[in-house]
């Protein structure tokens, strides 16, 4: 695989104010939902980003695809200052950075037809002739795995799957060079995620795509994503390559979420040492002082709590080769 | 292409648009199927009146007060009119005034609701505070001042009627916007980098429409109401001849005691079309949302 | 099967009236519960396992849904033809349940206190004082840290996690025998699913509770379940101990289960096996077996003969329906062979009919 940067996310931070007061309307508070996130994706790589509800990830996307607007950071994408870019610098990038959203019911405008919603990009773009366009639309059926006489449906007729290959298919109509998917297959049934995920990895292998793929599920991004980055409260606790991630995790928050992923195979569950968590994730409006895992975090308390978890927030370091992660103590687990 | 089409033995049926969806639903609902049949009466006595009517709804024709006969199926008034011919003449200013009110009224509250849900900040600060202040008028005291203020006819009949309905469809409008605003597809129109009039026009406005559209039969029902009632306190059509139900309200209640049958009729026919109007409004919403869909 | 079980369900049989016609939703659904044990229901949705549950309550919604058929025992005693306030007091003291959002079980208006204390006192003759001493101790054992003052707390300010944990303590509250638990970590995220599973194993464990654990998440069913049955369009299709069933799937549709899901602990990148199509509309009555269109197995049987549930090997010896001894039983003509398990589709074999 090239090792090219595609994308290179610097210092990203999204807030969002808490405002109050009936006329004259003042920020009280800020919810800090991405703070201070920094990572790659190459070429044709797929990056997992794993987290559980409210860490951030899905403000993340957002970002990339500029429907929220960063607060600070830089997001270089080939060259060009996505988390800046304004007019018709962004309407060009949009281009070339689409998204795969998680409800296949939500996602498609239930008023327009399948032909409809997989043209508008070219339509919009102005993107070849009217018959190219019409020749796009089958095209993109085909390539998703419908049939092409779909077109003149509406979405409610498919099933959760089929809606999930039609979004797939528009955010494939611009021939993007990266996809960024948010928890693509969380919203279906097991066997239809199967299908999905091949689905997307047939197409990375045929297109050339990047993936910035987003679940909470981790053997679902262990599965598709070379490298695997997990987010805990804003921010990246850890970055590793899949399979290493998996075999020698070394963030304790890691470590617990790994113990935490059911495995269906009992003779395996039977063996297994979980670490369970105590309590919840603190709000990201009034994140923990230092580390923000310092709250629920098991090592701490086996290291006779450390002064330094609660003052200082750990930066991400390098552990191994293309292995990085945010803990005062990587040599202590 | 490197993958079979997947065939789907399911998905073959013949594709059915999301109205002919609606409809093959609204088909098969009782109620709204009542409801359809009340309004197709109404709407054959308003336009049919001047083939069906057997006599001039303006004239005497008979005795004063005839009971129901052959001749009179509803009888004669004090006039010796043909109440029958009067009340099919009355559909007719009903169905003509009501279904202009409603369609003024969607048109005002139609294009203040889509711009403050539309485009937000202090646009929409402005028409909801204005609608705030209209929706805290009761609609039927407002009808009444606009009525007063700009004299008696059936064109100042409509307008007050429709001023007092657009901040509802207005508001109505607005809300459903607002709450697209943040659905899947309008931010995924968005990230294809669509502009915004095309987000509000192609993604947003055609969602937005059942509820309105659900609305605003039901505020027809209200509406052939309120014609009635402000006939009935003297602010109907400015000829006190003309067959308008309130209006003829006002008579038939001198006589409730001799000849209750004439009040029967006339508010027999008020009580069906608002009645059936209602019906239909909630049927249409049941079937016109596709996420009631199973 | 004359031993009596804790809860016997028998040929039930679930329709919806919709308006595109009746929704055979269940169709001949039996199997048996013995005291203490965890009975998994794995499926996708649409399957029938959580309505399955809302008829053995009687808490289908009503009119659509209808128990058209079968019975349901419950130490003996039929709950199908019990009255609304008959089924009201097995439902809490000696059935209870738990769905996957906590927020449509608990009223968001009243305090936990009152939501408890009045569970407590509608089917014990307790003083309030007694009742609010029970509800501390049950808060306490789910894990609710400071319950006398969490108990004046509402609904909402409680976590997702929390609120689980909630219900599960209003589920537990009566000592019912039965808990039925549908989804009941769907909702929550990973660490958090493990902290509820892990106090609903120990605490059913220590009353000797017998649960039905229904989740579309084979890996819970893996860990939590003693036995598990699989649902598919209405039917239980197969059914034994989670060991036999997780080590020796015999149903196309199992195997289909197993090998769609990427593992943890399996390999990363390469393809997964999925089970290609979709579940059947359940407004057609099946003819057949109803994983016929989907199945790699099939044979020409399939298509006009419904397969029963029987045991793998021909039925040697008389059928356990419950318990660790259960009989591992499978609904297929054509069952797939252990060697073809960990490939997911029919290898060629000697004689063999598959298409």
């Amino acid at each position: 695989m090239s090792r090219e940067p595609l994308l290179n996310v610097k210092d990203l931070a999204v807030r969002f104010p808490i405002r109050e007061g009936l006329v004259r309307e003042r920020t009280v508070a800020e919810v800090r939902a991405v703070d201070g996130v920094s990572f790659e994706v190459a070429k044709g790589e797929i990056l997992g980003l794993v987290g559980e509800s409210g860490c951030g990830k899905s403000t993340v996307a957002r970002a990339i695809t500029r429907v929220v607007k960063p607060s600070a950071g830089t997001i270089d994408f080939d060259g060009h200052n996505l988390a800046t870019a304004e007019g018709s610098e962004l309407h060009d990038l949009r281009r070339r950075v689409q998204m795969i959203f998680q409800d296949p019911y939500a996602s498609l405008n239930p008023r327009m037809t399948v032909g409809a919603i997989l043209r508008e990009p070219a339509d919009i773009y102005k993107v070849g002739t009217t018959a190219e366009r019409t020749e796009r639309v089958t095209e993109l059926l085909e390539l998703v795995g419908l049939d092409p006489r779909f077109a003149e449906r509406y979405p409610h007729e498919f099933s959760g799957g089929q809606r999930q290959r039609i979004g797939v298919a528009r955010a494939l109509a611009l021939n993007p060079d990266l996809v960024v998917a948010d928890e693509p297959v969380s919203a279906l049934d097991v066997s239809v995620q199967a299908q999905i995920l091949n689905l997307l990895g047939e197409l990375r292998q045929r297109l050339g795509l990047a993936y910035l793929f987003i679940a909470h599920d981790l053997s679902v991004v262990r599965h598709i994503s070379d490298r695997t980055a997990v987010m805990y409260l804003g921010k990246i606790v850890e970055v590793a390559p899949s399979a290493e991630l998996n075999s020698s995790p070394v963030h304790p928050y890691s470590i617990a979420l790994l113990s935490a992923v059911p495995i269906p195979d009992p003779a395996v569950e039977k063996k297994r040492k979980r670490i369970i968590l105590k309590g919840d994730v603190p709000s990201p409006s009034n994140p923990p002082s230092g580390c923000a895992f310092q709250t629920r975090c098991w090592l701490k308390e086996k290291l006779g709590n450390p002064e330094r978890c609660n003052t200082e927030s750990p930066q991400l370091v390098q552990v191994s080769t293309g292995h990085q992660v945010a803990c005062h103590f990587p040599d202590k687990v | 292409m490197f993958r079979a089409a997947l065939v789907d033995p399911q998905s073959a049926r013949v594709s059915r648009g999301l109205w002919s969806d609606a409809a093959r639903r609204l088909r098969r609902n009782r109620p709204a199927l009542v409801g359809l049949f009340c309004i197709t009466l109404f709407a054959l006595a308003a336009i049919l009146a001047p083939v069906i009517a057997p006599f001039d709804p303006y004239e005497m024709n008979g005795s004063s007060l005839d009971a129901p006969s052959l001749t009179h199926l509803f009888g004669t008034d004090l006039l010796g009119r043909d109440i029958f011919s009067r009340v099919l003449y009355g559909a007719q200013i009903s169905l003509f005034v009501g279904v202009g009110a409603v369609v003024l009224a969607l048109l005002i509250g139609g294009v203040l609701g889509a711009v403050a849900g539309g485009f937000g900040g202090r646009i929409d600060g402005i028409i909801m505070r204005a609608t705030d202040v209209f929706l805290s008028i009761p609609s039927i005291l407002l009808a009444i001042g606009i009525v007063t203020a700009l004299g008696r006819g059936m064109a100042q009949l409509m307008f007050a009627i429709a001023v007092s309905y657009a901040p509802t469809f207005a508001r109505l409008l607005r809300g459903s916007l607002l709450a697209l605003r943040e659905a899947d597809y309008v931010v995924a129109a968005r990230t294809i980098g669509a502009s915004r009039m095309r987000i509000l026009v192609r993604h947003m406005l055609p969602n937005a429409l059942t509820p309105l559209i659900v609305q605003a039969t039901l505020v027809l029902a209200t509406a052939i109401i309120d014609i009635a009632g402000l006939g009935f306190l003297g602010l109907g059509p400015a000829d006190p001849r003309t067959p308008e139900w309130g209006t003829m309200l006002v008579d038939a209640r001198r006589f409730m005691q001799t000849a209750p049958h004439i009040v029967v009729f006339i508010g027999g026919a008020i009580v069906i079309s608002a009645i059936g109007f209602n019906l239909l409004g909630d049927g249409l919403r049941e079937s016109l949302d596709p996420k009631l869909k199973r | 099967m004359s031993d009596q079980h804790l809860l016997e369900v028998r040929d039930l049989v679930v329709r919806f009236r919709t308006h595109d016609g009746a929704v055979h939703a269940v169709n001949g659904v039996s199997f048996d519960l013995a005291a203490g044990e965890t009975l998994g229901v794995a499926g996708e949705s649409g399957c029938g396992k959580s309505v399955t549950n809302l008829a053995i309550v009687g808490l289908l919604p009503k009119p659509a849904g209808r128990v058209e058929g079968g019975s349901v025992k419950l130490q003996g005693r039929e709950l199908t033809t019990l009255k609304e306030e008959e089924l009201r007091q097995v439902r809490g003291s000696e059935i209870a349940m738990i769905f996957q959002d906590p927020m449509t079980s608990l009223n968001p208006v009243l305090r936990i206190e009152e939501q408890l204390v009045e569970t407590i006192q509608a089917h014990r003759e307790v003083t309030k004082e007694a009742a609010r001493a029970r509800a501390i101790d049950l808060l306490a054992a789910v894990g609710v840290a400071n319950p006398e003052s969490r108990l004046r707390s509402y609904p909402h300010e409680f976590s997702g996690g929390m609120r689980q944990r909630v219900m599960i303590a209003m589920a537990l509250a009566l000592e019912p025998r039965v808990l039925i638990a549908d989804e009941p970590t769907t909702a929550l995220d990973v660490t958090i699913q493990a902290q509820v599973l892990d106090l609903l194993r120990r605490l059913t464990e220590e009353r000797g509770t017998a649960t039905i654990l229904v989740t579309h998440d084979l890996g819970v069913l893996a860990g939590m379940a003693d036995r598990v049955n699989v649902m598919y369009a209405g039917a239980v299709i197969e059914s034994g101990t989670t060991d036999d069933l997780f080590a020796k799937p015999r149903h196309p549709y199992t195997v289909g289960l197993l090998r769609s899901i990427p593992r943890l602990d399996g390999e990363t990148g390469g393809k997964l096996v999925p089970i290609e199509g979709r579940p059947p509309d359940l407004i057609e009555a099946p003819v057949g077996c109803s994983f016929y269109a989907r199945c790699a197995w099939r044979t020409d049987r399939c298509a006009t003969e419904t397969p029963a549930l029987a045991p793998i090997d021909g039925g040697k010896g008389p059928i356990v329906t419950s318990g660790p001894a259960a009989t591992h039983v499978v609904a297929c003509f054509n069952p797939v062979a252990p060697a073809e398990v960990a490939e997911g589709r029919p290898l060629p074999r000697a004689g063999g009919a598959t298409q």
